[in-house]
């Protein structure tokens, strides 16, 4: 049965999404994977490495995988699971980077209390310098992070440039994995332009808030571009049976397995 | 299993019965609100409608007096029953408005005479005589005064042509003679003196007929004058015989909806002189909000109903005619409706919650069916055939704030 036209649903609802933004930014949910956070969310993003991990074939020593990370509309949480993910293949000790390419309106410095600039736009248009825009960690080495840079206004041109060829290129070589955050598909295309360099791509949507049609829209696209579409992430899925009661089901298997603040304390 | 066989379009039970739990509270509140609704409508239906009335009881049977009969069966007394074509005819009799109207010719509202006129033509035409009859008369005093306009006219246009007749002929005659060669055929005057005196008369004969003439006009204006205010008087008072009609017709139909006449007949043989049949002519009375109606046309029945069955029923041959008695001890009047309140609520409660509860249960279906976001995470396997690389679960957190780019004890003082 169609009641609704999904093209002006979505469009409305994109529309109450940017009012929403405008006034306050309590629609996002928006955390870092810390000792804090509960099992199971720890656990679904190990579970999303290890799926992302055996998805893609072992490559060689000193070659890195790149991972492109989109969504089809704005808000389906693909920065915050971008920036998990990351930080839980650095947790097993690989060499991660993690590259805002949505030089639109990219938000991975919000994470890491940081300004956007100077970042990646600001090196492809050859206003910066490679170590000005790459930053380490300071709790954790293994990971590393590219911010949007300046806004710019040929975001696609950029992206699709050989600097940005030559920059993947090399980060590559330095790191294991490098994952690649970009704009929702949807609304502009520049993911396109890096899904051509990456190893595949990783499709985020939310539970109850995007639509199967935008998705399917999504994944066609990406076909047509010939991305390797390693599969679909779901973001802020909602369970039936409440979180606490799943928190205690799996509690029992974090005495077999390290939590993080466990593993952080050996460290130290 | 059986979920994956499906496909996307069709829905299993199991999934109905999920959204239903889903929205159980919303359910609930849904039903319990139109519980209230429909109770509150009820009440409101019923609070104020109070119906009085009670049933009586007339045992109705043909009569044999003793005195005539020489049977010695009927030394039992009066017995015997009706046919049901009899009793079906006495109880459309009864509800007809032949009844209705002995019901309330002693009767109004309040159980008061009324006097009211009816449908009867001569009663209709009496009050319309009588209410307009000074109009009537000075109308027919205007027609007498015109009649006898016309009649003085004719005598006076007689006149003036008689007159005319003798001036022309005198007029003829002079000029007949031969002596007068040169007069002309219309008379005039100061030649003759006989011809003078009947120019005279016969200019007073044409004065008489204008005044006749003028008479008659006043006399018809008159007469028109005299006929609309008669039409205004009749019509004023055709208007309150309308109004007093329509008064006596909505009593009427008031007190024919207030009783009904039903019977019970439980005819067995006749001939049977053991076994009394007996016909039952129930009246059950109900009036609406109006104790003292009520309370008068349950009198008026016990006094006129009787009457009215003895002196209609058909008699059976060998039977001398019929007995109608009020068999029950009645109380009189009473409220009927006394728990009518709250069965009403009731029932308007259990079927708005009947209503509400599967309008609900099709909107939340349609509402499911429509809503094309994703659901479950089933939904990306099913539905585009590729791997579902993680399933991140919900976790409630306080957005980023853009404020901490301004705080100097931040990474960003750098």
């Amino acid at each position: 049965m169609r009641f609704f036209n999904n093209d002006a649903a979505r469009l409305k609802r994109d529309k109450k999404l940017k009012e929403r933004a405008k006034k306050s930014n309590s629609h996002r949910n928006e955390y870092l994977l810390t000792k804090n956070v509960s099992f199971n969310v720890a656990e679904a993003f190990r579970n999303l490495k290890a799926s992302i991990s055996l998805s893609i074939p072992k490559k060689q020593a000193g070659e890195g995988t790149v991972i492109v990370m989109t969504s089809a509309c704005p808000e389906d949480g693909k920065t915050t699971v971008s920036v998990n993910l990351a930080l839980m293949f650095a947790m097993s000790e690989a060499k991660v980077v993690l590259v805002d390419a949505d030089v639109r309106k990219g938000r991975v410095a919000r994470f890491f209390r940081r300004r956007s600039a100077p970042g990646l736009a600001d090196y492809l248009s050859g206003q910066a310098e490679l170590k000005e825009i790459v930053h380490t960690a300071s709790d954790n080495e293994n990971f590393s992070y590219i911010t949007c840079g300046t806004h710019s206004p040929r975001p696609y041109e950029l992206l699709e440039s050989d600097e940005m060829k030559k920059l993947i290129s090399y980060l590559k070589e330095e790191y294991d994995y490098v994952i690649i955050d970009t704009p929702p598909l949807l609304l502009v295309s520049d993911a396109l332009a890096l899904t051509s360099e990456a190893d595949g791509t990783v499709v985020v949507c939310r539970h109850q808030v995007s639509y199967v049609s935008d998705i399917a829209k999504t994944l066609n696209t990406l076909s047509f571009a010939k991305a390797n579409v390693l599969g679909v992430v779901v973001n802020d899925y909602e369970a039936r049976e409440s979180l606490s009661y799943r928190a205690d089901r799996y509690k029992y298997y974090s005495y077999c397995y390290d939590s993080t603040a466990e593993i952080e304390q050996k460290k130290e | 299993m059986d979920e994956n066989e499906q496909t996307k379009d069709e829905i299993s039970l199991a999934h109905i019965f999920r959204l239903f739990l889903d929205k159980i509270k919303l359910l609930i509140i849904v039903v319990l609100a139109a519980v209230i609704v429909g109770a509150g409508f009820g009440v409101l239906r019923t609070y104020d409608k109070k119906y009085y009335g009670t049933t009586i009881e007339f045992y109705v049977n043909p009569r044999l007096d003793r005195a005539s009969s020489t049977d010695t069966e009927s030394q039992y007394g009066v017995y015997g029953a009706y046919g049901k074509h009899v009793m079906d005819n006495m109880v459309k009799l009864l509800s007809s408005e032949l009844f209705a109207e002995q019901l309330m010719l002693s009767l109004d509202e309040n159980g008061e005479p009324t006097g009211l006129p009816n449908a009867n033509g001569n009663a209709d035409l009496a009050i319309l005589v009588d209410s307009a009859k000074a109009e009537k008369k000075e109308y027919d005093e205007a027609i007498d005064k015109v009649e006898k306009a016309i009649d003085e006219l004719a005598a006076a246009n007689e006149d003036l042509n008689k007159e005319s007749k003798e001036l022309n002929t005198l007029w003829a005659e002079y000029r007949n003679s031969g002596k007068y060669p040169d007069l002309t055929s219309t008379p005039t005057k100061g030649l003759f003196d006989d011809v003078d005196d009947k120019l005279d008369e016969f200019e007073k004969a044409e004065t008489a007929v204008n005044q006749k003439e003028t008479h008659l006009a006043n006399a018809e204006k008159a007469a028109t004058n005299a006929e609309t205010d008669y039409e205004k008087a009749t019509e004023k008072a055709l208007k309150k015989w309308r109004s007093s009609y329509a008064r006596y017709a909505s009593e009427l139909s008031a007190i024919r909806s207030s009783v009904n006449y039903s019977y019970y007949d439980t005819t067995e043989n006749v001939s049977d002189v053991d076994s009394l049949a007996r016909s039952f002519i129930y009246v059950k009375i109900s009036v609406l909000n109006n104790e003292a109606m009520a309370n008068g046309i349950y009198n008026k029945i016990l006094k006129v109903l009787p009457d009215f069955v003895e002196t209609n029923m058909a008699v059976p041959a060998g039977y001398d005619g019929t007995s109608c008695q009020q068999i029950t001890r009645n109380d009189g009047i009473r409220l009927m409706n006394d728990g009518l309140i709250s069965s009403t609520a009731i029932k308007y409660a259990l079927i708005l919650a009947a209503v509400a509860f599967v309008v609900s249960c099709i909107a939340i279906i349609v509402i499911d069916r429509s809503d094309k976001r994703l659901k479950t995470v089933e939904q990306i396997t099913q539905t585009f055939n590729i791997p579902l690389l993680g399933v991140i679960p919900s976790i409630k957190s306080e957005p980023l704030k853009d404020d901490i780019l301004e705080d100097k004890n931040t990474e960003v003082a750098e």
